[in-house]
């Protein structure tokens, strides 16, 4: 009996996904928990194992296409079988990585499954199909919060689904839309309206109908959008802005507990059209042009930095001496290499960054702007700002202070592999509480980087460079016979590595940022400190 | 009408010509869907066979007399007399132009239209009921626009030459000396001031202490009102109990010459005919949706999404037979919705509110919610009216009966629109696009309307909504 394997929940509460792979042919012999396809989520791209054994008879997508959870995947079942109809009669789920136990039902429509196979091929919310009693208005709400008719129990006359069965239903899937991602922005007026609670009746919502016809094809939830235009009318940028999807590529941040507003459970997020997804070549009058596709990845970047943009930051420049650093780094390199840990610069940093931020907790900070309160954290999480091909990436190094130079370089490594991988997991993108972005890598003197909210500030390390300089004096007294002042000062090789720190004005001023970058610089120049414990 | 031999596959089956059947087919085809359309009568469905455009026709005839009635008046002497015969020719003659005129998108569409009754096999094969056999056909997707059926009440079969649905009603084979009308809504009495207006004596018999519910009381006064007029006796608390043929002794007594005798809990009354006008029902019989898998509520509607799917996302209801405001023109934008959807387009019914236009007189029309509507739902309104009395277009037209009303939040958005009075159903468009567009109160009152036009009615009872009001 042929079986039609469908997309899944892979976790974290994704719904869509971009097929970017077939792993499997028609007619090709598969095994159970062999990989059917890979999938592109926001986060990451996750290999779909099969729940069947048998022969594939029929791939449902095509690369490209944009899948939505209960959409077909693959049709499997003894060679020369005729394919069922679209939408099998006998469904299986596809099982993601767990092992929970694939759905397989004979062709009676009464055997129970565990998910209905009622799932529209536009998105979850919409396949209230069999949407048991309820008004049209309780189904628009139902439509509007996202929520499940199927699966209400209706507190009405005769099982009737009333409004406020919808709203609850909505509240409780907040709840654990909650638990499940806190990497919402903290402070975006936008998202704060979002989490104003239950979605406004649709009578009130001030929206042109080419503006919800646009909010529908984009997935957006109108209710949840605070207009921009005369007397609060939602335009379509404001649909468009309110689009920026609610994960985080760039370091989902760990916004501050308390003002955390409940994730607006993103609704139905329909496919884009296939042109608007494929790149195309335009010949133009003043020559041709490419248009691609503006991927999940750089929308949701271009959101992060956009609200980062915004908030005024300034950007303070050092150099710190690092040439006896140096040295220590070119000695322990060698037994790094040994154990197949890369050692740079960055570890080293990382350890002095800590320090600091220890000494100067405003910098290890945010600001939760509705309580009025600076949120000190006594944790340190640095983020990693990591360069992938699909775009920047910022894994988190949990717990930086606590772990020696060595474990740092290791899991730093580690952090940058997955994040080129794209097989991060959600919490290893999110939370950290300061970020350094190595940009030195790729070169560069100076830059002023963006803050990654809701931190207090980011530190740029760029290129170390070596340049003729003065040796400094030597602090150590032991040499009685040095006198520093009086010896001719020696110009000697030595090595420089720029700091750019751009921080949050609202949190710090200037001075203190310039002792701030100090003390890390201060870590650099007298490197043993770092080395405590083991490197 | 078969425009081309029924295919042995389609990528999509259309099921039901009529306002959302022939709609989803053009759309789909548009977009380059091999199409199949079948019905089982005449393209255009109940719509425009024995529906909205035949009922409007013949009202539209039947205030004509009424107005040459009342010409002394403002003046004018007129004689009319009604040409049965003729009037139904030219009913017949506006239908059949219409009816082409779909027949022949779907040729230069290259819609296949088959003429036949569908019945499905399994989820993706139909067979189809020929005139001259049977055929089975496999489709990739499937629309079902069966529409609905008027409801029989037992002991009236529609059968019996004497009792009517609105279909019979709307054939004009006579114009009765008696008309009992069972059933005040929308329906039954737009048909009963039809005829009324043609010259019957018509009894409207409705079982509910009120009528019209979706009227407010002013409204329902009005109604009254014109009824009183015209002749027309509306007996509320009636329930109907049976009827039976007069014999010509016992009726020539009390019932004069009249044929049929209907028992009611308010006692007999004496009639030619009696048209049932109880309500609609979704037409599926025939159709053997348990064999497509397709789930239907407790009523029988198919429940589908917004984008028109049913439990089977391949196949899709729309019109009547899915229920909410059976209405051509919701029946219109979900055929558009079904067939773009059907067509891979990602597409959804999101109109915020479907217009109603009742046919009577005063012409009754309404757009979103009214104040009691609002209320229920706990939204904070406020209205405001305005009186055709006070227009000079209104009184100008000779029909001063009606007001505008409007209904808006706190923050002066246009909810809802409410107009009675003469074309009230044009007039009400303009309303509908104010609400979609999220337009405010002072938007529309700051929007000039010409004078002297019934459209002022509306400004001006914006203005009295923001307590502005020059002429009331
Ligand atoms: C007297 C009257 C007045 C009305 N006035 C108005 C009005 O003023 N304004 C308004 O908006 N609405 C009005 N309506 C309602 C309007 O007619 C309906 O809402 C509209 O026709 C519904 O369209 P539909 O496409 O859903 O179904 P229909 O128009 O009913 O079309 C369904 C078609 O499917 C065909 N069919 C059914 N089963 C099968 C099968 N198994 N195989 C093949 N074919 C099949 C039928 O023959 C029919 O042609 C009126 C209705 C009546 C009765």
């Amino acid at each position: 009996m042929a079986e039609t394997i469908l997309f899944t929940d892979v976790g974290e509460g994704i719904h869509e996904g971009k097929l970017v792979q077939w792993r499997v042919a028609e007619g090709e012999a598969i095994k159970e928990d062999q990989p059917l396809c890979e999938i592109e989520t926001d986060k990451a791209v996750v290999e779909i194992p099969s729940s069947k054994t048998g022969t594939v008879l029929k791939l449902h997508a095509s690369v490209g296409q944009i899948m939505h959870v209960g959409d077909s995947l693959v049709t499997v079942g003894q060679p020369g079988e005729s394919i069922p109809a679209v939408t099998a009669s006998a469904v299986s789920s596809g099982h993601p990585s767990s092992p929970a136990a694939p759905v397989t039902t004979s062709s009676s429509p009464t055997v129970p499954v565990s998910k209905p196979p009622v799932s529209a091929p536009t998105s979850a919310s919409l396949s209230a199909t069999s949407a048991p009693k309820a008004t049209p208005a309780v189904r628009k709400l139902a439509q509007q919060l996202g929520v499940d008719l199927n699966r209400v129990n209706g507190s009405g006359p005769g099982g009737l689904v009333t409004e406020s069965d919808v709203q609850s239903a909505k509240s409780s899937a907040s709840k654990d839309a909650q638990g499940a991602s806190s990497e919402l922005p903290a402070s975006s007026s936008q998202y704060r309206q979002a989490a104003a609670g239950p979605s406004i009746h649709p009578a009130l919502i001030k929206a042109a109908p080419s503006v919800r016809k646009l909010a529908f094809e984009l997935g957006v939830d109108l209710g949840r959008v605070q207009g921009s235009g005369t007397g609060g009318r939602i335009t379509e940028d404001d649909v468009r802005n309110a689009n920026a999807p609610q994960s985080t590529a760039m370091s989902a941040s760990a916004p501050t507990a308390a003002s955390v507003p409940a994730s607006p459970v993103s609704v139905s997020v329909p496919a884009p059209s296939a042109a608007t997804r494929r790149i195309h070549v335009v010949s133009r009058p003043y020559g041709t042009e490419i248009r691609k596709p503006f991927t999940p990845v750089r929308k949701i970047i271009s959101e992060r930095l956009s609200w980062s943009a915004a908030l005024p930051t300034v950007t303070h420049v050092d150099e710190a001496d690092v040439t006896e650093l140096w040295k220590i780094r070119e000695k322990e390199k060698v037994h790094a290499d040994e154990k197949g840990v890369k050692l740079t610069l960055l570890p080293f940093v990382v350890k002095a960054v800590c320090k600091a931020l220890q000494e100067f907790p405003d910098f290890n900070a945010s600001l939760d702007d509705e309580k009025g309160e600076v949120v000190l954290k006594k944790y340190y999480d640095v983020g990693i700002a990591v360069d992938t091909p699909i775009g920047l990436m910022v894994p988190v190094l949990k717990d930086a202070d606590k772990k020696s130079v060595f474990d740092i370089a290791q899991q730093v490594q580690l952090l940058a592999t997955k994040a080129k991988e794209r097989s991060l997991k959600a919490d290893e993108l999110s939370g950290s509480t300061f970020t350094i972005t190595n940009i030195g890598s790729a070169g560069g003197i100076y830059a002023t980087p963006l803050i990654n909210p809701p931190e207090a500030a980011i530190l740029g390390v760029m290129r170390m460079q070596t340049r003729p300089a003065f040796a400094p004096a030597k602090k150590n007294a032991t040499d009685s016979k040095a006198k520093p002042s009086k010896s001719a000062p020696k110009v000697e090789a030595r090595q420089f590595l720029p700091l750019c720190l751009t921080f949050d004005h609202r949190l710090n001023d200037g001075a203190a940022a310039a002792l701030f970058v100090m003390e890390v610089k201060k870590h650099l120049e007298n490197p043993e400190g770092l080395l405590v414990g083991d490197i | 009408m078969v425009m081309g031999d029924l295919p042995q596959q389609t990528d999509l089956l259309v099921i039901g010509g009529g306002p959302g059947g022939y709609v989803a087919a053009l759309r789909a085809a548009a977009l380059g869907k091999s199409v199949t359309l079948v019905e089982k009568e005449r393209l255009g469905g109940m719509c425009l066979h024995y529906g909205c455009i035949p009922s409007k026709t013949l009202i539209h005839a039947a205030n004509f007399v009424e107005d040459a009635r009342h010409a002394e008046e403002i003046g004018l002497t007129a004689s009319t007399s009604v040409d049965v015969a003729k009037l139904r020719a030219w009913k017949e003659k506006v239908v059949g132009q219409l009816c082409r005129g779909i027949e022949h998108l779907c040729q230069k569409r290259g819609v296949t239209v088959i003429q036949g009754v569908a019945q499905f096999e399994s989820p993706n094969r139909a067979l189809i009921h020929l005139p001259d056999g049977k055929q089975g056909i496999e489709f990739g997707k499937a629309i079902i626009a069966t529409g609905s059926k008027s409801i029989e009440i037992p002991g009236f079969s529609y059968r019996q030459a004497r009792i009517w649905n609105s279909r019979k009603a709307l054939e004009l084979t006579e114009i009765p000396k008696r008309l009992v009308v069972i059933g005040a809504g929308y329906i039954g009495l737009e048909l009963g001031f039809m005829y009324a207006k043609l010259g019957s004596h018509v009894t409207i018999l409705e079982g509910m202490p009120s009528f019209l519910p979706q009227a407010d009381n002013e409204t329902r006064k009005l109604l009254e009102k014109r009824m009183k007029e015209l002749g027309v006796e509306l007996k509320l608390n009636c329930k109907v109990e049976g009827y039976s043929e007069t014999t010509p002794s016992a009726g020539q007594k009390v019932g004069g010459d009249a044929a049929l005798t209907v028992r009611t809990s308010g006692g007999n009354v004496y009639t030619d005919y009696v048209l049932v006008c109880v309500g609609h029902r979704p037409y599926v019989e025939g159709l053997a949706l348990e064999k497509a898998r397709v789930k239907t509520d407790s009523k029988g509607f198919i429940v589908t999404n917004i984008s028109m799917q049913t439990n089977q996302p391949h196949i899709y209801a729309i019109g009547d037979v899915r229920g909410g405001p059976l209405l051509a023109h919701k029946a219109y934008l979900e055929g558009k919705v079904a067939g773009e959807h059907a067509a891979g387009h990602n597409v959804a019914f999101l109109a915020k509110v479907i217009p109603s236009v009742i046919f009577c007189d005063p012409e009754i029309a309404s757009a979103g919610l009214s104040e009691e509507e609002a209320k229920k739902q706990g939204l904070h309104v406020k209205a405001a009216k305005f009186p055709f009395q006070a227009s000079g277009r209104a009184l100008s037209m000779n029909a001063g009966d009606g007001f505008v009303k409007v209904v808006a939040s706190e923050d002066n958005t246009i909810l809802g629109v409410q107009i009675v009075g003469p074309d009230a159903g044009e007039l009400i468009g303009e309303a509908v696009l104010a609400i979609e567009l999220g337009a405010s109160v002072e938007d529309f009152a700051l929007s000039i309307h010409p004078h002297p036009t019934l459209s002022e009615g509306l400004t001006e009872a914006m203005e009295n909504f923001l307590g502005k009001g020059v002429h009331s």
